[in-house]
């Protein structure tokens, strides 16, 4: 590793240990489960308020995805490895990429609990963000560096342009890595809603009446999805390897 | 015959590595110009430095200048222009992941050739001057990629050829083909020299007495003589090393 990598990415730690630092200290109260957790006069558990906005959560989903693919084309087509914006950012994805799920899942329960930001949807948001787009970012930078580079010199050759070759040549070569890395963010992300069911369920429930049906129905379809598309990703990842 | 491509003093460096150490010469118009020498020795470095493709390697400097009619290639401003003037075939074949008649219209369409019949033509008249139009004229919507070796490196030939170039370069272009078909190339080679002007890079430097007019002989980064073929070939070229290599003494 050369010396200007090994800066940027004891700067990317430290900055990342300040935040975290910052975070803990504004974050770090008494809690107090939150009083609003009602729709209008009528109250409901966490766990129905969860999973409402977890629903909402789908097309914020959907928008990190498309903005982590167009995010690593950029990247890799515009930034060379020696730009300097390139090698700032860099160490922050991997970092982040590498933080376990379940992490992010407590966190989220954490939040919708005790309502820590003014508003729950801003907390998942930020969670969902965090979770979404380095490992996304990471995968589709994989599959764009895993097109031959004589493919794009030989479109050059001909005297295609940039968005020619990207969107010829680049984006179609690359776009099943790019879809099995979605298809394992999202399993990702499954995971972690069903985590953070599960734990409410066990926080607010009584434990004489929990049985395994209890939670089959609340994350079983969840766990379900989780299953398909770790199996699509992987059936993906074995045709394209 | 006036030139084509005049070099100057051309140097470049991968870092710290330096691989054409300040090179001059000048290439005639519909000529074919024959490149030999070992690995390692700039050639393909240069047919990249006069396409322009050179650029995409990180950490590359040039200095020199390379002109193209007389225009010095750094400063025109249409790069896509420029590489359309030129023809570029690899040493492996590097078939787009396209239809075998989609990686030949893919420089017509580029340049914004939209009817059939007249893409049609194109591809009819590439195919054939790049000996590949019997083979695939059946199957012209199946995948490049799924040819032969030889038959991609034929398509794309053909696909150099799609935009007319007025300057074509071959790097290594037989190392995937078959004698028989070389030799077939290589008699469309000496049609095209009536309308282009020809770069041929081989390792092989019998293709090079049999095709070219003029023979450069380059040796880790530096140019060792430049001639006609027949004084290249002969047995007293101006250098000793020239006479060693092309007699299979080294490299």
């Amino acid at each position: 590793m050369d010396k200007s990598k090994l800066l940027y990415n004891s700067i990317a730690v430290l900055i990342l240990l300040i935040v975290l630092s910052i975070y803990l200290i504004l974050t770090f109260k008494t809690p107090v489960a939150d009083s609003s957790l009602s729709f209008g006069s009528m109250k409901v558990e966490p766990i129905t308020l969860l999973k409402v906005r977890l629903f909402w959560m789908i097309p914020i989903l959907f928008i990190t995805v498309i903005l982590s693919i167009v995010f690593a084309f950029i990247i890799e087509e515009w930034l060379s490895p020696t730009n300097i914006i390139r090698q700032i950012i860099e160490p922050y994805i991997v970092i982040l990429s590498g933080i376990p799920s379940m992490i992010y899942g407590l966190l989220a329960v954490y939040h919708v609990v005790f309502n820590l930001i003014s508003s729950s949807y801003t907390s998942l948001t930020l969670i969902l963000i965090l979770l979404v787009i380095p490992t996304t970012t990471l995968s589709t930078q994989t599959a764009i560096r895993n097109v031959d580079t004589s493919i794009r010199n030989a479109a050059y050759a001909v005297g295609g342009t940039k968005w020619q070759v990207i969107f010829d040549h680049v984006l179609p070569l690359s776009a099943l890595d790019i879809l099995s890395g979605v298809c394992y963010t999202i399993s990702r992300v499954l995971t972690v809603t069903a985590v953070c069911i599960l734990v409410l369920n066990l926080l607010t429930s009584d434990f004489s009446t929990l049985t395994v049906i209890n939670i089959v129905n609340n994350v079983g379809i969840i766990l379900l999805l989780v299953l398909i598309f770790s199996i699509i990703a992987s059936l993906i990842k074995k045709n394209t390897g | 015959m006036e030139n084509k491509i005049e070099i100057s003093d051309l140097k470049v460096n991968y870092g710290d590595k330096p691989a054409l150490n300040g090179i001059s010469f000048n290439i005639v118009q519909n000529e074919i110009l024959g490149i030999i020498g070992p690995a390692q020795s700039g050639k393909t470095t240069l047919l990249k430095v006069i396409n322009r493709t050179l650029e995409f390697t990180h950490g590359v400097t040039i200095q020199g200048s390379v002109k193209l009619d007389g225009v010095d290639i750094s400063t025109i401003g249409d790069v896509y222009g420029l590489r359309k003037r030129i023809g570029m075939v690899l040493p492996l074949p590097v078939g787009l992941p396209l239809s075998i008649y989609d990686n030949v219209a893919f420089a017509p369409r580029t340049s914004g050739i939209r009817i059939k019949a007249e893409l049609d033509e194109i591809v009819e008249r590439c195919l054939k001057q790049a000996a590949l139009w019997d083979e695939v004229k059946d199957r012209l919507n199946s995948l490049g990629t799924r040819l032969s070796g030889g038959q991609q490196q034929r398509l794309t030939i053909a696909r150099a050829l799609s935009h007319q170039p007025e300057i074509l370069c071959l790097d290594e272009f037989s190392i995937a083909v078959d004698p028989i078909t070389t030799m077939r190339i290589e008699e469309v080679l000496k049609t095209l020299k009536n309308e282009m002007t020809i770069l041929l890079v081989t390792n092989l430097v019998q293709q090079a007495k049999r095709l070219a007019d003029r023979t450069a002989f380059m040796l880790n980064g530096d140019l060792i003589e430049i001639d006609d073929t027949e004084v290249m070939f002969s047995d007293n070229p101006k250098q000793q090393s020239t006479f060693d290599y092309i007699n299979g003494d080294f490299g």
